[in-house]
């Protein structure tokens, strides 16, 4: 498994290197703030998107299961990497890196763990949109290692870290409904939800 | 690390005040939005959007460890809270001056619902004048 990881790793970044422009893509869809800050733009505008005060309130508490669900699937990570720690693919091989050289365990991937979770939880209230963020996610993991800084495992590990988490906070949000709705109505009096 | 998370903050205040407009337009909010005509408000977050990752990837090299001057996870998180509340009362205030002639509404209707009929600080004065009552 770990050999087949290692080969589907040296053929994709293999094609790092070849092509300036598709490297410069590469590179920008990796980067630690582009796909993060788009995924939070969209959780910020499904905020105030709804068309009615059901749809906005489903899409509010969605919300907060994607923001409990991301940082339940990095703690989880965090405290996985105390047990397992796998190096960079930088470290044991020829690569083409086209990032900086992180300092943390390579599986499983945060920023992918992170991107499935935001997939997943906004799945959960809204299909249409989830397709098109799956998109992004399933981008951003792949450039991550198109640029060198992982193994496929490492992403696919981080993928389904942020998914399993989903249904966790969606669980944890559930018992909390109570608590959130009266917040949300609270911010209502104030005019922000 | 000043001037980088000060770049970051700055792109997400640009960026999430352009992804208003836009949420602004498709849930009909018109008490929030900076431009009467839909498209138009349409295209302005959009370009919005487009000039806060701009202004933040084309200055200065990003891909840079959180070691050496990047942003790590947690702190991304606060300041990004930080940039969409900024954004959000940037919003709210200068919403509300443009769309100064919009129409007061007399009752007390809760949240962004209201702010389809009327500007946000305009329903924040109703509501106050409400509890004084």
């Amino acid at each position: 498994m770990r050999e087949l990881d290692e080969v589907i790793f040296l053929w994709v970044n293999g094609w790092a290197g070849k092509f300036t422009a598709l490297d410069e893509v590469m590179r920008l869809i990796a980067s630690d703030y582009l796909v993060p800050v788009t995924l939070a733009l969209i959780l910020f505008a499904l905020w105030f998107a709804g068309t009615d005060l059901e749809t906005r309130e489903r899409y509010q508490i969605g919300i907060l299961v994607a923001v409990f669900a991301v940082a339940l699937a990095n703690s989880s990570i965090e405290v996985l990497n105390n047990f397992y720690f796998r190096d960079r693919p930088f470290l044991n091989h020829e690569v083409e890196l086209l990032f900086y050289r992180p300092t943390d365990s390579s599986f499983p991937s945060n920023s992918a763990a992170a991107a499935f979770a935001i997939t997943g939880s906004v799945g959960l209230f809204h299909r249409r949109l989830a397709i098109v963020i799956v998109s992004l996610a399933a981008l951003y993991a792949f450039s991550r290692v198109y640029v060198g800084v992982h193994y496929p495992l490492d992403v696919l590990g981080g993928a389904v870290f942020g998914l399993v988490a989903v249904p966790i906070a969606a669980v944890v949000v559930g018992v909390m409904r109570p608590v959130l709705l009266l917040s949300l109505r609270w911010m209502r009096l104030m005019l922000v939800a | 690390m000043v001037s980088f998370a000060f770049d970051y903050y700055l792109m997400v205040v640009i960026a999430a005040a352009g992804t208003l407009q836009i949420a602004a337009v498709v849930g009909d909010i018109r008490g929030l939005l900076l431009f009467s005509n839909t498209i138009v408000g349409y295209s302005f977050g959009i370009s919005l959007v487009l000039f806060g990752y701009l202004i933040f990837f084309a200055t200065a090299e990003r891909n840079v460890n959180d070691t050496l001057g990047g942003l790590d996870g947690n702190v991304q998180f606060v300041l990004f809270l930080i940039g969409a509340i900024t954004a959000a009362l940037v919003t709210f205030v200068v919403s509300s001056v443009l769309n100064r002639r919009m129409y007061e509404l007399d009752d007390t209707t809760d949240g962004l619902e209201a702010l389809r009929r009327t500007t946000y600080l305009k329903a924040v004065l109703v509501r106050l004048r409400s509890i004084r009552s």
